[in-house]
């Protein structure tokens, strides 16, 4: 078993074969050796890691992937999620950015292409006020960068 | 359950607002620019770009860093003589070569239904500058399309040196404003010989007065091909030349409308171990097509 010590103080006991999904605990499993020392994960809180561990634990067994793959050389750029991981997914905006960034900080590459592929599915044929919209953003262009802006974007309407 | 699983509960609702993805580093943003940006067959969704470079500075300033979400270049529509239409189209090409730093482009060059043959030098310019400006960046094509009248394709001859990352070429030439005494060397697809990673070629010229074309095809790397296509009126050599490289080739799709240009006298059998598809289309047939392959 290994110890994870969340942001929040909270100690959870993971399977090892479990959390191995994560390429950062991996490679700190392997480098340090067993060890009854928790490991600290101070970048993730202990409800964020209730719902990293449900992942992983969905995915015990499954092969691991590559952990050297470029994102921008993954042949997979469909928008395609299976069913269980869009249930997983459905779960409020706050929620969703604080998995992407567990399991980017993870490096669990399969969890962060889920996260970045429903984000990009909410995005998909909204314009940049439907964006801001959405996730609250503010527009922060002086005139000259909307100026700018929209001349290229007079550009692109030429297409 | 304990505290931090009830916490943890799933909401089918999205909460609108909560929380802006500002925290989210550069690196997953682009990511998340990326499968937006492109489809699952690398269909590149330009407006979209667009759009999200326009959301906020932070976001703007991921996507024009990120040199992959420009690497495939919107359509280039040069078939207007408009001034306007084609300044644009110059200035969206160059905006995507600009940002896509020293990567491998992709593009479509649409100029077929011009003719330098019947315009003033001032009215073709534009299209001349803009190929000129893809030139330039010969090193970096990699899947390339070029619709072009077959006089236009001798703007091609300013290509010098080797194209390292072209590994696809689609040329198409659907209008003939060239006599029949133009020269291969006049073709323009010389230029294409030193492709060492050229893997798949598609030909189209529906001219009945340019025998040149077809035979300039053969001087293009065939040996080396996965796929070639070839719509033409009277290409008489290529299908003999591609069972001859015979190597790595898949697929083979000659078009013609000569009954001789598919080779009736083909005496050898020829193996070609890695083929999946042949489609020959010729007037009629007098002959078996298939005696000459061995299976």
């Amino acid at each position: 078993m290994v110890l994870l010590l969340t942001s929040d103080n909270e100690m959870f006991s993971v399977a090892e074969d479990v959390i191995k999904r994560s390429a950062y605990i991996k490679n700190m499993l392997e480098d340090v050796g067993e060890s009854d020392l928790p490991i600290p994960l101070p970048n993730v809180e202990s409800n964020v890691l209730v719902k990293i561990l449900e992942y992983c634990e969905h995915y015990r067994g499954e092969p691991l992937p590559a952990s050297d793959v470029d994102p921008a050389e993954i042949g997979d750029r469909s928008l395609d999620i299976a069913d269980w991981d869009q249930k997983y997914m459905a779960v409020d905006q706050e929620m969703l950015f604080e998995i992407i960034l567990a399991a980017n900080y993870l490096d669990i590459k399969s969890l962060l292409d889920v996260g970045c592929k429903t984000v990009a599915k909410m995005m998909k044929g909204k314009s940049s006020e439907e964006i801001r919209t959405l996730f609250n953003i503010a527009n922060d262009f002086t005139p000259e960068e909307e100026a700018q802006i929209r001349k290229e974007n007079a550009w692109a309407e030429c297409r | 359950m304990n505290k931090a699983q009830k916490r943890a509960g799933t909401n089918s609702s999205l909460m609108v607002g909560m929380l802006k993805p500002e925290r989210l580093p550069d690196e997953v943003i682009q990511r998340i620019f990326l499968l937006s940006c492109f489809d699952a067959e690398g269909t590149h969704d330009a407006v979209h770009l667009q759009r999200l470079c326009s959301v906020n500075r932070r976001w703007r300033r991921a996507a024009i860093s990120y040199c992959t979400l420009w690497t495939t270049v919107p359509p280039i529509k040069l078939e207007s003589k408009s001034t306007v239409t084609m300044r644009r189209a110059t200035m969206s090409m160059q905006l995507y070569l600009g940002r896509s730093g020293a990567l491998p482009i992709s593009f479509e060059f649409i100029a077929s239904t011009r003719n330098p043959t019947d315009e003033t030098p001032e009215q073709w310019a534009p299209v001349r500058t803009a190929l000129g400006i893809l030139i330039d960046e010969c090193r970096r094509w990699d899947i390339v399309s070029l619709n072009l009248p077959s006089s236009g394709m001798r703007e091609l001859q300013e290509i010098g040196g080797p194209l390292p990352c072209l590994t696809s070429l689609e040329v198409v030439t659907p209008v003939a404003f060239v006599s029949s005494s133009e020269s291969v060397q006049d073709s323009g697809l010389n230029g294409f010989i030193n492709a060492p990673n050229l893997r798949r070629i598609a030909y189209e010229s529906k001219s009945g007065t340019m025998p040149w074309h077809a035979r300039s095809l053969a001087k293009l790397p065939l040996s080396q091909l996965e796929s070639l296509k070839s719509v033409s009126y009277n290409d008489r050599g290529v299908y003999r030349d591609i069972l001859e490289t015979r190597l790595n080739i898949q697929s083979i799709e000659i078009i013609t409308y000569l009954t001789d240009a598919i080779p009736p006298d083909l005496t050898g059998t020829y193996h070609l171990p890695h083929l999946t598809f042949l489609k020959l289309y010729a007037n009629e047939f007098h002959w078996n097509i298939a005696t000459h392959l061995e299976t």
